[in-house]
């Protein structure tokens, strides 16, 4: 799924803490950051400024429930 | 010019106690002004940014570029909630040092209204071995080139000081706010906060204080020998840490740990520690300060590693007539515990046979063997629930305990409640005795 721009991407971080298992951030240049993993974190957060690198990028949770905690952050996917 | 520098010498040293509350007053009805300009100075001086939070830890002021960005830093690193902890202990201003080694000052300031401000300086790096760090992070996970060239950028604008200028700052920012000078507090990286338990630094090292290191040193390692529980570690830790400006700080302090643990293991291999456990211990803990992201935990690590060869010592001088063949049966199951363990495999490591190896053991330690590797992996359990946040079903995996219903059982019997009740309570109430 695909993250919206993030205002304070500082929620979204703490969003992620709260999560149960393991978020991913897969970025268009190949990058995996699993965002539970603190240098992950600064490494997003200083990629984040780049609207391009939240716009390319998409999240992957291993867990449903971990999407539902995120949906907020998260562009709803179009059916069909 | 003159007459306000003869105004500043006197209130430098006003001493009583009236005036010093009169003196507090003053500084609260102009800090906010002064903290504008100092924040003002220390961007100009070396582009360090200047934070202000209120109570509820909204930011309502910053001077730093890359706000967002070095907010986030600020969480992640557990900095913030670290400075928030210290809300009821304004008027100390604290050096910390969260994750990559960025450094942040803190302070906690009354105002006009009765309300408090959280001002905070940074990030900074401490010279430039953490960007070094952070590079080798960044190709050990084979990071894009893109991603790194954004995060470089990012960290590019953080200003790199020698600590002893950190340590200015902070005394700078207090006398801003509160017109007296102060010795800033050193918090331990993402540790609770406690009292009592910061370590203080002290104005810079002259040669008496490399004399008094050495004399603590061996004091230090004379009680080791000896088996007497001492309380100067810190202190020792803090007397290595003046030196911190001389070259690559980082660097410096743990060759100063290294060292001083090579000492303390060959202390406790003269004074009967088998060898093999001396240096698996001096191994551990080495590898430990090399992990050392950030200056401040190298006192807890000093703590640690000399604590572990004073039990090692204690334990030795206690068991002294054990038999060799039971001292090596305890080590190697001290050692090997986090593996699975066998009577079969620990009788042929220690080159005796099963059952007069069962035999010795209980006649000469008043317990089972299996009682034994019970011991020590219900005390290993109980720090790696209070250390790590690992499940407790993995912690009993990891222990070799077969399934959770008997880790739980064990554990029960020697501690008298459940892991999970254990860790639930670490810290709310008075601490766990084992049942004998």
């Amino acid at each position: 799924m695909k993250l919206k721009q993030l205002e304070h991407y500082r929620d979204f971080i703490e969003a992620v803490q709260s999560c149960k298992s393991d978020v991913y951030f897969n970025s268009r240049e190949g990058d995996r950051l699993n965002l539970k993993s603190t240098l992950s974190q600064y490494l997003f957060a200083a990629a984040c400024g780049d609207r391009n690198f939240l716009a390319q990028g998409s999240m992957e949770c291993q867990k449903k429930e971990d999407y539902e905690r995120l949906r907020a952050f998260m562009i709803p996917e179009q059916n069909g | 010019m003159k007459q306000r520098i003869i105004v500043t010498y006197t209130i430098l040293h006003q001493t009583k106690e009236a005036e010093r509350v009169q003196r507090m007053k003053r500084a609260v009805q102009d800090v906010e002004k002064h903290l504008l300009l100092l924040a003002g100075q220390v961007f100009a001086s070396c582009r360090l940014g200047a934070w202000c939070f209120d109570e509820e830890k909204h930011l309502y002021l910053t001077t730093a570029p890359y706000q967002e960005e070095y907010h986030m830093f600020l969480r992640i690193g557990g900095c913030l909630q670290l400075a928030i902890d210290r809300m009821e202990d304004p008027g100390v201003p604290y050096i910390m040092s969260g994750n990559l080694g960025l450094a942040w000052i803190a302070e906690w300031v009354h105002l006009q209204d009765g309300g408090r401000l959280l001002v905070i300086l940074g990030p900074a790096y401490l010279k430039n071995t953490p960007v070094e760090q952070s590079l080798r992070s960044l190709d050990r996970h084979g990071i894009s080139q893109h991603l790194r060239r954004q995060y470089l950028t990012v960290l590019g604008d953080v200003p790199v000081l020698g600590f002893d200028m950190l340590r200015h700052y902070a005394c700078i920012l207090h006398y801003t706010c509160y017109l007296e000078g102060t010795n800033p507090v050193l918090l331990q990286e993402n540790a609770p906060a406690a009292k009592g338990t910061e370590e203080v630094f002290r104005p810079a090292a002259d040669k008496n204080d490399y004399q008094r290191m050495a004399a603590c040193e061996e004091q230090l390692l004379y009680d080791l020998a000896k088996g007497v529980k001492t309380e100067g570690v810190l202190n020792y830790c803090n007397s290595e840490m003046q030196d911190f400006e001389l070259h690559d700080a980082l660097r410096q302090i743990k060759d100063n740990l290294i060292i001083f643990t090579g000492l303390c293991s060959r202390v406790a291999s003269k004074n009967g520690v088998p060898l093999y456990t001396a240096r698996a211990t001096e191994n551990e803990w080495i590898r430990r300060i090399e992990a050392l992201r950030g200056f401040s935990g190298a006192g807890k690590i000093t703590e640690g590693m000399y604590n572990a060869f004073f039990r090692q010592i204690r334990q030795e001088k206690e068991t002294g007539d054990q038999s060799s063949a039971v001292r090596e049966c305890r080590t190697y199951i001290q050692t090997n515990y986090m593996k699975e363990l066998t009577l079969e495999e620990i009788a042929r490591h220690c080159g005796y046979a099963e059952y007069y190896l069962s035999r010795k053991f209980s006649r000469e330690t008043g317990i089972k063997l299996s009682e034994y590797i019970h011991q020590v992996r219900v005390d290993a359990a109980k720090t790696m629930l209070l250390t790590t946040s690992k499940e407790i079903q993995e912690i009993s995996d990891d222990l070799h305990f077969g399934n959770r219903n008997h880790f739980d059982r064990v554990f029960r019997q020697r501690v008298g409640v459940s892991p999970a009740r254990f860790r639930e309570q670490a810290g709310q109430i008075e601490p766990f005795k084992e049942k004998p």
